[in-house]
């Protein structure tokens, strides 16, 4: 039971504040990374992309983000990259190739109890840097290999 | 009798498990009516049990390993036929997305970057052995498919 009228008026306006503010997307939720991101995938600048994707213009550098792919790559069309951190909190994994005509490759949004650990198999056009970033809180982190790419995978 | 419905002495004796399957009419009466049916029975059940997705999943030390091999061609849009010339339409998967216990383990987006039948693979944390995992994607042009896997 809410007893003075003074606090009932004050519990009530912060809700509704709270609800509103929900409401117009100002305290997004989870959600934000849910439907495919066609700006991100389209972009040709990889902080741009990166921007798009995570909603922050500048990320870290953090040895605590291990890249997990080949020295040298001979096919460029089958380059398996696997990510895996020891950051807390972590809620999505980005891969990058920066010298791909788009550089997002592909971005994995973490669910309930979901491990720091992605793997994929990626394209890479030409050789260059694997450089993987993660979100973690509002904090972005961000760490890169060198790939020496052998066959192109991208052109035809 | 009709055609289709002739009962030839193979199966009769031994009574193969497809009472469903239809027979072509050439071979109603054939001595090999009984093998072809049977033949085209494993046909159908394969074509069944083939879905684009290879999903495996294995419990170690109570963290879950998700594999996943998703059968699609991952076209980027640069590539161009080599004897026409003309750009290959971008065609690839856009969301790869894992439940289990009615919960979202995994949202991947993919672009045309990753590679040809991809591999997408992940760790969680609250999965038993013989829990039931779903797999389903999309892709830019509106195809899908989902597969449902127990882990091991």
């Amino acid at each position: 039971m809410i007893s003075s009228r003074r606090l009932f008026l004050k519990r009530t306006t912060a809700a509704g504040t709270a609800a509103v503010a929900v409401g117009a997307g100002l305290l997004t939720p989870q959600a934000l990374l849910a439907e495919w991101n066609e700006t991100a995938f389209k972009e040709k600048d990889v902080d741009a992309a990166i921007k798009a994707m995570t909603g922050s213009a500048s990320s870290e550098e953090s040895d605590k983000i291990h890249i997990k792919a080949p020295d040298i790559a001979e096919n460029g069309g089958v380059v398996p990259v696997s990510v895996t951190s020891d950051i807390e909190g972590i809620t999505d994994i980005l891969i990058l190739a920066p010298n791909n005509p788009v550089p997002m490759v592909a971005a994995f949004t973490l669910g309930e109890g979901a491990e720091a650990f992605a793997r994929t198999n990626i394209k890479m056009g030409k050789t260059g840097d694997v450089v993987a970033v993660v979100k973690a809180g509002d904090k972005t982190f961000s760490a890169k290999k060198a790939v020496k790419v052998t066959i192109g995978g991208c052109g035809g | 009798m009709e055609e289709g419905a002739v009962i030839s002495k193979f199966q009769r004796e031994f009574a193969f498990p497809f009472p469903q399957t239809p027979i072509p009419s050439i071979y109603s009466g054939h001595p090999w009516q009984s093998w072809m049916s049977f033949t085209i029975y494993i046909t159908q059940v394969n074509a069944m049990a083939k879905s684009s997705i290879k999903l495996r999943a294995k419990v170690k030390d109570d963290v879950v390993e998700v594999k996943a091999l998703i059968k699609h061609p991952m076209e980027s849009g640069n590539r161009k036929d080599k004897k026409t010339g003309e750009k290959i339409p971008p065609h690839f998967i856009t969301e790869v997305e894992c439940e289990h216990g009615g919960k979202t383990r995994l949202t991947a987006s993919l672009s045309g970057g990753v590679s040809k039948n991809p591999y997408v693979s992940f760790k969680f944390k609250g999965g038993a052995s013989g829990d039931p995992i779903t797999m389903n994607w999309k892709d830019n042009k509106g195809g899908s498919d989902s597969v449902e896997a127990n882990i091991k």
